[in-house]
């Protein structure tokens, strides 16, 4: 499984584009990858998403970073060191619908599965199987990324959000949530809820 | 939780349309979702589609069945008496995109959110957990339906596939899952494996 995350410019991927990818290779998590990438031409800017990103218009302008195929190429070649390149993630579809946007408009051959593993649904199950309420909002529950990461322990995302630490963060709460285990180093310090021990 | 599957004449839902609506309220499975309707006006038929849902072109162009409008309204307004309306199902990303946007064509707002709780996901952590080596397929999850369904003990889905009971067995498939336990009576008699009794 590859667990990653990725910040964009806007929340649509016809006419926004990724930032910055960062992953973790979750069955040999000192595997990394981090990348930024320029804005893609003609492409629009959120200040919505920036603000949620950190980046500015001057760095997301910047000529001397790659191009996002380039960024995405790069992925797509790291990825292929792994036996199970399974997406995951937290609310991680928003993100495979922009690397299978991005796939298409580069014609680049490579096919990323839509069979993916989210946060998102581990906390709901972890939830009714230990009979909680749900944090709700307009009748949804919601389990946001802090809601997830408080929940196994961890710290609150860094605000601005960075797309290697939302992977780091977001990997970890896999091993916590599957195996009541620590993975990454950077975490270490924070203790695992007795709940999600095994 | 609602567990939802619908079927459509094809994939894209700007191009395709809704067909059917099955939904199970996973809380209180006696209450359940089902719908049919006439194609949208306009929409495009992919006869692959239609081959795995068995309506034929007669009947969805019958304009004695109800119109995709009717039908959405008749299902939220069946999803505005139950209190958690977080969505669930099998890769279900693409159910809630066409919810989103054929309410969205009508003038409606959809009161889903991309929070949705995948059943694939939950199979997918269920083997980590087991250790069991994953089926693979293009180097990504190959945790396709019927695979989940036999590992969980229950039968393969019909064919032509039907949306209410693809809702009803992705929801027994949950409850199997996270309880260990049977749901439906349809499902009663097929034995539940140990690894997934409590």
């Amino acid at each position: 499984m590859i667990v990653l995350d990725a910040e964009m410019s806007g929340l649509d991927p016809k006419i926004h584009s990724i930032l910055s990818i960062g992953a973790v290779d979750f069955s040999k998590p000192e595997r990394q990858f981090y990348m930024e990438a320029k804005l893609r031409n003609n492409a629009q800017i959120d200040p919505e998403a920036m603000e949620v990103n950190g980046f500015t218009t001057k760095e997301v302008k910047d000529k001397n970073k790659p191009t996002e195929k380039e960024m995405i190429l790069k992925l797509c070649k790291w990825m292929d060191d792994t036996k199970d390149r399974t997406i995951g993630g937290h609310n991680v579809q928003n993100d495979i619908k922009f690397l299978k946007y991005a796939i298409a408009l580069y014609q680049i051959d490579y096919k990323i599965n839509s069979r993916a593993v989210d946060t998102y649904a581990l906390t709901y199950e972890s939830y009714l199987k230990r009979k909680l309420k749900f944090p709700m909002k307009d009748n949804i529950a919601d389990l946001k990324s802090d809601v997830v990461f408080k929940y196994c322990g961890l710290k609150q995302e860094p605000h601005p959000h960075n797309a290697l630490t939302g992977a780091k963060m977001e990997a970890e709460a896999f091993s916590r949530l599957i195996y009541g285990k620590n993975l990454l180093k950077d975490f270490k310090n924070f203790k695992i809820p007795r709940y999600l021990i095994q | 939780m609602i567990v939802l599957d619908i079927e459509t004449t094809g994939e894209i839902p700007w191009e395709h349309s809704i067909l059917s609506i099955g939904a199970i309220e996973f809380s209180n499975p006696s209450n359940q979702f089902y719908n049919e309707c006439r194609i949208r006006e306009g929409a495009k038929i992919d006869p692959e589609a239609l081959n795995i849902n068995g309506f034929s072109r007669k009947e969805i162009e019958n304009q004695d069945k109800k119109s995709l409008k009717d039908a959405l309204t008749e299902f939220i307004e069946w999803t505005e008496k139950i209190d958690d309306t977080t969505i669930a199902g099998l890769n279900h990303y693409m159910d809630v995109y066409f919810l989103e946007f054929s309410l969205n064509f009508y003038g409606m707002k959809s009161p889903f959110k991309y929070r949705l709780v995948d059943l694939h996901t939950i199979a997918y952590v269920n083997h980590l957990n087991r250790g069991l080596e994953l089926p693979l397929e293009s180097r990504g999850s190959a945790l396709k339906s019927n695979i989940i369904y036999k590992y969980c003990g229950m039968p393969v889905e019909e064919f032509p596939h039907n949306a209410l009971t693809g809702a009803k067995m992705e929801a027994e498939a949950f409850s199997r899952f996270i309880y260990g336990k049977n749901l439906l009576t349809e499902y009663k008699e097929f034995e539940i494996p140990d690894y997934l009794k409590k």
